[in-house]
């Protein structure tokens, strides 16, 4: 003979389970996580910049034809150490097998990257050379930085006509390709004895520090008759000054890198000459080198992208074919 | 009946009820109206509804302000179920970059472009009104030149429709209607529902007026 309670806790319990059970039914199904390709993160500086974007489509290209997926993100500013590491490590912790990096600042990155290439995670440099040296776990897909200078230090000695002062503008000692395109544009330079460098301006990737140490410059040499700015926001910065100083064009501005409006600029008649590499192949090549890594082999070495000088004629050109 | 018998009627009874409510809850919390019409015009200062993804946001005087020149600041809020609706917004630029509104919003993430969904904006540099899909990427879709320069702290009205893949914006300056530019895009495959958002881009900005309204489906042009 059951007693009363059990008659009704019972059918209570049974209810209970039975509405659990049904619940789930309907819910397991809702939650349940279709597997998705393998992830190779790709952080840049920053992106929606045209040089980025081409690094990006690149990259896509190279990883579907791999069935490998990239994740793409970026800070919102280029000298958001901070939030390029928060990306990035959440990015590794999230289960990416493998990182593609554009340090905000080199220097700043190095105990990061130690960590992962510690743990045997394949990381592959754009934009700049990293700090420590290539090893089986880390390697380099960049610009080459010494033809980006000679073709801008010819350009310079063109429109100069082989004599007079330039100048160069947007140094910035967290990014070394900065530093080294105004090395070895002052060593090409060399080659037009005419042609004095007066002054090296530093400055932050910051388009509004470029814009005044353009400025600067302009009213310290009088006679300047060009500038090489090192950087895309230091050519944007630059622009935006001689815009208000050099009404009469008098200032050849030679840019660095494609962002957003400089093929515009260029066009229009703002900008002299941009110096610029192929984006989608940095982002082609930077891939399938870390796909290398993936696949259990050491990294490549360093590679050296191409570059190329556009002017307002051979833009035109490009633009008919 | 036997008590067997009886638990396990009971069970099933149970069980089938359980997954109708589940079902039915699901698809309460889940429906594209939920939460619409959608208006803040940010007049009791509480941004509590909104969530940040980079940017220096804060409410003065029931308008939005962010005060950041990040690329890609957003401020987003809504349901992640809307699907076919219209909103609305003021909005005032400063005298660099561009600001506009994002629709169909889902998976957003610090970062420029780290969300999906679609964006219509103004942008300073070439002085006209913006329409692209992001996907944690830009695509540009149509742009549309403004008949005047955008004036610095000057409001503009911009208007987003999304029905289906079908999108029209609109644009004017405030109290100059008759000088409206528009664009229709057809997206596809195109973000299909997601929450509302505010964005900035290379420069701070000014919004207000918030309105989400839901729209009929409908098939053909719009």
């Amino acid at each position: 003979m059951r007693s009363p309670a059990e008659q009704i806790i019972r059918p209570l319990l049974a209810a209970a389970l039975g509405a659990i059970c049904g619940s789930l039914a309907f819910l397991v199904p809702t939650l349940r996580k279709l597997p998705s390709a393998p992830v190779i993160a790709f952080i840049p500086r920053t992106t929606g910049t045209n040089f980025t974007e081409d690094m990006h489509r690149g990259a896509e290209a190279a990883a579907k034809a791999a069935g490998y997926q990239i994740y793409w993100n970026g800070p919102t500013r280029e000298d958001d150490l901070d939030r390029q590491l928060r990306i990035a490590q959440s990015a590794v912790q999230r289960g990416a097998k493998a990182l593609i990096l554009g340090p905000t600042n080199v220097w700043g990155v190095t105990t990061m990257i130690n960590s992962f290439t510690a743990r045997r995670l394949p990381v592959v440099f754009v934009q700049t050379d990293p700090a420590e040296p290539a090893g089986p776990y880390l390697t380099s897909v960049t610009p080459d930085e010494k033809q980006f200078a000679e073709l801008a230090a010819a350009r310079a000695a063109f429109v100069t006509h082989g004599s007079g002062e330039v100048g160069i503008v947007g140094i910035d000692r967290g990014t070394p390709e900065t530093l080294s395109r105004a090395d070895s544009f002052i060593r090409a330079i060399a080659a037009w004895p005419r042609i004095r460098v007066v002054a090296q301006k530093a400055g932050a990737v910051q388009i509004m520090e470029a814009e005044q140490s353009t400025r600067e410059l302009v009213s310290a040499y009088p006679r300047l008759k060009a500038i090489f700015a090192v950087s895309a926001d230091a050519t944007q910065g630059a622009m935006l000054a001689l815009h208000d100083v050099d009404t009469h064009h008098a200032i050849a501005l030679i840019g660095s890198d494609r962002d957003l409006f400089l093929a515009a600029n260029l066009h229009e008649g703002r900008l002299d000459s941009l110096v610029t590499s192929d984006g989608y192949r940095v982002g082609y090549l930077a891939v399938q080198a870390a796909l290398i890594g993936v696949r259990g082999g050491p990294l490549p070495p360093a590679e050296r992208v191409g570059v190329r000088l556009l002017t307002r004629r051979n833009l035109v050109l490009n633009d008919n074919h | 009946m036997r008590p067997l018998v009886r638990d396990l009627t009971i069970f099933t009874i149970a069980a089938a009820s359980g997954l109708f409510a589940a079902g039915g809850i699901l698809h309460a919390l889940h429906s594209p109206l939920r939460g619409l019409p959608y208006h803040d015009d940010f007049a009791n200062g509480d941004a509590s509804g909104w969530a940040a993804y980079d940017g220096n946001w804060t409410i003065q005087s029931g308008v939005m302000v962010n005060e950041s020149n990040e690329r890609g600041a957003k401020l987003t809020t809504g349901s992640p179920n809307w699907t076919d609706y219209a909103m609305d917004a003021d909005i005032a630029l400063s005298n660099t970059g561009e600001a506009g509104i994002i629709a169909r919003v889902s998976d957003a993430e610090e970062g420029v472009d780290s969300y999906s969904g679609i964006y219509a904006g103004l942008r300073v540099r070439d002085e006209s009104m913006v329409v692209g899909v992001a996907n944690h990427a830009w695509n540009e879709l149509a742009t549309a030149p403004l008949p005047q320069p955008i004036i610095p702290n000057v409001w503009y009205h911009i208007h987003l429709e999304i029905r289906g893949c079908h999108l029209k914006a609109l644009s004017w300056q405030d109290g100059q209607k008759q000088n409206v530019v528009r664009r229709d895009v057809m997206l596809v495959p195109c973000p299909q529902r997601g929450k509302i958002g505010l964005r900035s881009y290379d420069s701070g900005g000014q919004w207000k007026n918030i309105r989400v309204t839901q729209l009929a489906k409908q098939t053909g042009a719009l």
